[in-house]
């Protein structure tokens, strides 16, 4: 016990020393398991590493070369502009969705139980929610395929995730299912957060309902929405789990998004070199609008 | 009209799970029937083949045990920096709270190929140590985050007061602050064991036979030859049960969680 007294006093008696210590693990941890890896991958961005080939056929440090070859390669373009239809899509859809239904919803959802369920689709593990719905679109006898075949809105002759043009909306639905509730929580929290006195003003003012959507609603609801906004879309863009269960990229590279490409450049050809000049490239993308949105975000802040 | 939203809602939401259920009460009769049956005779043959023939259960231990360390290790480290955060000024404080939230938004796929190859050259790979390692470098900036959000909400007086009294900084800290910030820690905790359960993607890179999780192995019932449904169908719904089951333990502040604490539920 007199040890404990003793660190005790020792720790406490000086604020730097006490702020710095407790700080500190959380730095030097962090550093050392994200920072050095990154490092370590830019060396491998840097290479033409590569496990599929013998180690003497190899030259090491390669400088940009990965990176000019990726910007040449048709493949990446393809799988770039699919993430990007992908995030906007689904980010749009799960917005515009989400909001509506949390304008709806204002004060009703209460239930623990009703809470619960809403939040279901995103406690799922991603790679859980993808298998079910493998299996809700598998080609002969899937739930979804079943449907869509009775009411004759889909062929014998195809299957939702074996065609070109229906396996992206088919992982884009998937994503929709599982994420609009994220949305709708965050949103409903927003809404059900706001001051009531600009509403009461409205109300005396007899202000139409859409007029206080737009000039008092929205307005207040802006940190909230720019938040949700920066996570799904952070999250989107670097969507794996779902993409691997349901195609793998395919048909075609048809699903392709960058995630699933770089995965494959790494796991399946083991071209550890370009996989990793491609994840910077990754990087690059999610490090600029991440400035965007905080930017938007900050301005907002200081505003309100 | 809002009950009938809230019951679509909740029909759609919980209509792939509650199918995935079903099917894996099912015989492989059943589930490969036209048109899928609703009604049948019900069979724990899945669930028991999961275990006998595919193992699982050391699956569901690994997940379990680099789940609550990992959870463990970002808690003990992560609020104390969360503390440090809150309450005091230190040189560069923005920028490294700034940078913690950045690693938080570091895609896996970025960190997949360095760990891979670094394990490989290490022997680390495969192990549960390593696991634990890469799993906290999602869940300790989230719980500096959310932590530093809950701590922010306690007055500074509390803590004042108590050092009037005598108590050293520290004191203040263990018996004043983290007593009061339970419900937000306990939440903290469920949040970051839920990430790392359900994780795959550096599961799937990093593990093999020896500390497979399960969300690696239910995958793995995907083969070129055969697709396992009845398997998957049980082993995912005992994977999902227990986070349902956490879910409703600490709904309240779960908005909070998913938005590292800036938006309050």
């Amino acid at each position: 016990m007199q040890v404990f007294r003793k660190v005790n006093t020792w720790v406490s008696s000086s604020e730097s020393r006490f702020k710095w210590l407790l700080l500190l693990p959380t730095i030097v941890i962090l550093a050392a398991i994200t920072v050095y890896p990154t490092i370590f991958a830019l060396n491998l961005a840097l290479s033409d590493y590569n496990l599929a080939r013998a180690a003497e056929t190899l030259k090491g440090y390669i400088g940009l070369q990965n990176f000019r070859d990726i910007l040449r390669d048709r493949e990446f373009w393809n799988s770039l502009k699919i993430t990007l239809v992908f995030t906007v899509a689904v980010v749009f859809v799960e917005f515009s969705l989400g909001l509506l239904i949390a304008l709806a919803l204002q004060g009703f959802v209460t239930s623990r139980i009703v809470r619960t369920l809403i939040l279901l689709p995103m406690i799922m593990a991603p790679i859980v929610v993808g298998l079910t719905w493998t299996y809700l679109y598998q080609s002969e006898f899937g739930l979804i395929t079943y449907i869509l075949r009775t009411l004759r809105l889909m062929s014998y002759t195809t299957a939702p995730l074996a065609n070109v043009k229906t396996a992206l909306p088919a992982i884009m639905i998937v994503d929709i299912w599982q994420w609009t509730p994220f949305l709708i929580m965050v949103l409903l929290a927003g809404l059900e957060a706001l001051p009531t006195a600009p509403y009461e003003a409205a109300k005396i003012d007899k202000a139409p309902p859409l007029l206080v959507f737009t000039k008092i609603t929205l307005p207040l609801l802006r940190p909230v929405i720019l938040i949700a906004l920066v996570l799904r879309i952070m999250d989107a863009i670097r969507v794996f789990d779902v993409v691997y269960a349901l195609t793998e990229g395919g048909p075609a590279s048809s699903t392709d998004v960058l995630s699933m490409f770089i995965y494959r450049n790494a796991f399946y050809l083991w071209n550890i070199g370009k996989a990793s000049a491609i994840s910077f490239v990754l990087l690059y993308i999610i490090m600029i609008v991440s400035a965007i949105l905080v930017n938007l975000l900050s301005r907002v802040k200081t505003r309100a | 009209m809002a009950t009938v939203l809230i019951g679509v809602i909740l029909v759609i939401n919980t209509i792939p799970f509650l199918w995935l259920f079903l099917t894996s009460l099912k015989t492989r009769i059943d589930i490969f029937s036209i048109p899928p049956k609703l009604i049948f005779d019900p069979t724990i043959r899945n669930y028991s083949s999961a275990f006998t023939k595919r193992h699982f259960l050391p699956m569901f231990y690994n997940s379990l045990i680099i789940s609550v360390s990992t959870t463990a290790l970002s808690l003990i480290v992560g609020t104390l920096g969360a503390y440090v955060l809150a309450r005091f000024r230190i040189f560069g404080d923005k920028h490294i709270s700034f940078w913690i939230l950045s690693t938080r938004m570091f895609p896996p796929i970025v960190l997949v190929i360095p760990f891979y190859i670094m394990a490989t050259r290490t022997g680390l790979h495969d192990s549960k140590l390593l696991m634990i390692i890469v799993y906290t470098t999602f869940n300790l900036p989230f719980v500096v985050w959310i932590m530093r959000s809950f701590f922010e909400d306690l007055p500074f007086d509390l803590e004042k007061a108590a050092m009037i009294d005598g108590y050293t900084r520290w004191d203040a800290f263990w018996k004043i602050v983290l007593p009061l910030s339970a419900p937000g820690l306990f939440t903290t905790a469920i949040l970051c064991f839920i990430f790392s359960w359900n994780e795959f993607l550096f599961a799937n890179v990093l593990t093999a036979a020896a500390s497979r999780t399960v969300t690696v192995g239910i995958r793995g019932l995907v083969t070129s030859r055969a697709i396992e449904w009845g398997e998957i169908a049980a082993v995912g719904t005992l994977q999902v049960l227990p986070v349902l089951a956490f879910t409703f333990a600490v709904q309240k502040y779960i908005v909070r969680g998913l938005t590292l604490g800036a938006v309050k539920g």
